[in-house]
């Protein structure tokens, strides 16, 4: 057995009792420690099956997972797993237990019966990491979507995990929100966290280092943002979306400009247009 | 600042009351409420309501706040101060019809509005000022010694909380359904009890399955913040008797001395 830093996904099957069809059929493939990970593919492909299964709520009919070397069917092995992968779900309203926001993010630690003073200076730190300290004594309910997500996230840091798994976080958030959630998950990835979005909307998925497509109960495709979107055999045979830096990408090499392979964030696209102008011609 | 409120829900203010440890609010509740109830000459109903009016000052929330607990219930309020008074044999003071209204029957009528009032006021200053999680926690260390009964009183002060919790969540839901089903010509309020019954039902199973989903993923949440049915749990601030804890239940205590 391997005591590394990863989540470790062996030969994973899973499928729910009673259906003949598995949602995840023969999946391997490791998360690294430190990496920003995005999931995607249609609805239905077993997105959310494969991040209960990650955190342990959900038990492999066949094969292994393993985080940081703990299989996530040992019982024994059940309170160290949630230490160290973290859920965010879809729906902001359904996550909050308290009613003050710093009670809120403290849940997690005061579960594991951790002293008021730690509790305090983990939640505090949580918080900022977020950037919701300045709320800290609001009532949820009056948050945004957006914040409310954040104030997910808060919840999951005050328990100090290595990965952070999320489940389309974004989907019922508006614009505004949205972008405040990935900024953090940005944010949180410079600072070293694992982080593993799980997502409909493939402009958020180029924000990643590295990008899964699962299809039929399989990984389809595994590779950086760049080497997926840019090979439009992939792209039709998986009928993804595309970014929209890769529309525009695409639109101009039909117009005959020269566009490099592997556009797919906007700074890149920002620095080639800019490259583009000052060429003298 | 929230304008409406609805019964159950936390009302964020810096006041001394909300400052005080929920353990001793929760003592001063159940004594307010046991000195309304046996109350029954002149100077014990007179000095419980005063402490009822200074608590409600020191917890410097606006009074309108406090009224609107009151508006979906005093149809109730009415009607059984109307039948209190009927209902009480006594000398009649004045007859209107076949009715007669005695002293005691208003003396008995009146009294029971007042406890009524008082009960509602005192159990809203409760969960104005004390947050869910607080009140769980206060809750849980008061009646730990029960556990040793093998009464789950842990699970029981985390029940407690959510319910809390969700009570405003589900109030706001209801009221969207209500509007969502009025909206498409669904009415409520005509036909017979069989009928309005029927009509009930576009509204309540979206609610049912709501508050399933909901629930399920509470629980989701909840599981994977490492919460254990029954485990014990610490507290991010943690519960301390000060000078004013101890001065308003024995405050409290000498009221109920001069009531009974
Ligand atoms: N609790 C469940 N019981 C049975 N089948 C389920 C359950 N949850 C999901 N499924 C099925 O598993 C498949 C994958 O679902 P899910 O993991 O939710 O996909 P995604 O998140 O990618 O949309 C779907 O076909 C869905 O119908
Ligand atoms: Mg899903």
């Amino acid at each position: 057995m391997v005591n590394d830093s990863t989540i470790a996904l062996r030969n994973l099957v899973f499928n729910y009792p009673g259906s003949e069809r598995p949602v995840l059929d023969g999946i391997n493939a490791v998360i690294k420690n430190g990496e920003f990970l995005a999931v995607v593919g249609p609805n239905g492909s077993g997105k959310s099956t494969l991040a209960r299964l990650i955190c342990g709520l959900l038990r492999p009919s066949q094969g292994q997972v393993l985080v940081e070397g703990l299989c996530t069917v040992d019982p024994r092995n059940r309170i160290e797993i949630r230490k160290r992968v973290g859920l965010v779900l879809q729906n902001p309203d359904n996550q909050i237990v308290a009613v003050r926001v710093e009670e809120d993010a403290a849940f997690g630690p005061e579960n594991l019966n951790l002293p008021s003073k730690e509790i305090h200076y983990r939640v505090n730190h949580a918080l900022e990491q977020v950037g919701l300290i300045h709320l800290k004594d609001r009532p949820p309910q009056l948050l945004s979507g957006g914040e409310k997500q954040r104030l997910a996230i808060a919840g999951l840091l005050a328990l100090r995990p290595s990965f952070l798994v999320l489940d389309e976080p974004t989907s019922m958030l508006d614009p505004l929100g949205r972008r405040g959630v990935l900024d953090v998950l940005r944010g949180l990835s410079g600072e070293g966290m694992s982080v593993v979005l799980i997502t409909h909307n493939m402009d958020e998925a180029t924000a990643a280092d590295r990008v899964w497509v699962l299809r039929d109960g399989k990984l389809a495709a595994d590779g950086t943002p760049g080497s997926i979107f840019s090979d439009p055999v992939m792209i039709r045979n998986l009928e993804l979306d595309l970014p929209w830096v890769t529309r525009l990408a695409n639109a101009l090499a039909g117009y005959g400009l020269n566009v490099p392979a592997g556009i797919v964030n906007t700074d890149d696209m920002v620095c080639f247009v800019c490259r583009l102008f000052k060429q003298p011609s | 600042m929230l304008n409406s409120v609805t019964m159950g829900q936390y009302l964020p203010v810096n006041s001394p009351v909300h400052k005080m440890d929920p353990r001793a609010k929760l003592m001063v509740t159940v004594l307010t409420a046991v000195t309304v109830l046996v109350a029954t000459n002149w100077m014990g109903i007179l000095t419980v309501s005063l402490w009822i009016g200074l608590v409600l000052a020191a917890t410097r929330i606006r009074l309108v706040l406090y009224w609107q607990i009151y508006k979906p219930l005093w149809l109730l309020l009415i009607t059984s101060f109307v039948f209190q008074v009927v209902f009480t044999p006594g000398e009649p003071l004045l007859l209107l019809g076949l009715l007669s209204l005695s002293k005691t029957g208003l003396v008995a009528g009146g009294r029971m509005l007042w406890q009524m009032i008082c009960l509602l006021l005192v159990a809203a200053v409760l969960t104005f000022s004390t947050t869910p999680i607080q009140l769980s926690t206060a809750l849980e260390r008061l009646l730990l010694p029960l556990g040793k009964l093998k009464i789950p009183v842990r699970e029981f002060a985390m029940a407690i909380n959510l319910a809390l919790r969700f009570v405003p969540t589900l109030f706001d839901e209801s009221r969207f359904l209500i509007a969502a089903q009025r909206s498409r010509g669904a009415d409520f309020t005509r036909g017979g009890v069989r009928q309005r019954a029927k009509g009930l039902i576009p509204f309540l199973i979206p609610l049912l399955t709501n508050i399933f989903r909901r629930a399920d993923e509470l629980a989701v949440a909840m599981e994977i913040r490492c919460y254990r049915a029954g485990a014990e749990r610490s507290t991010i601030n943690e519960l301390k008797f000060k000078l004013p804890d101890y001065l308003a239940v024995l405050a409290n205590l000498i009221i109920l001395i001069i009531a009974l």
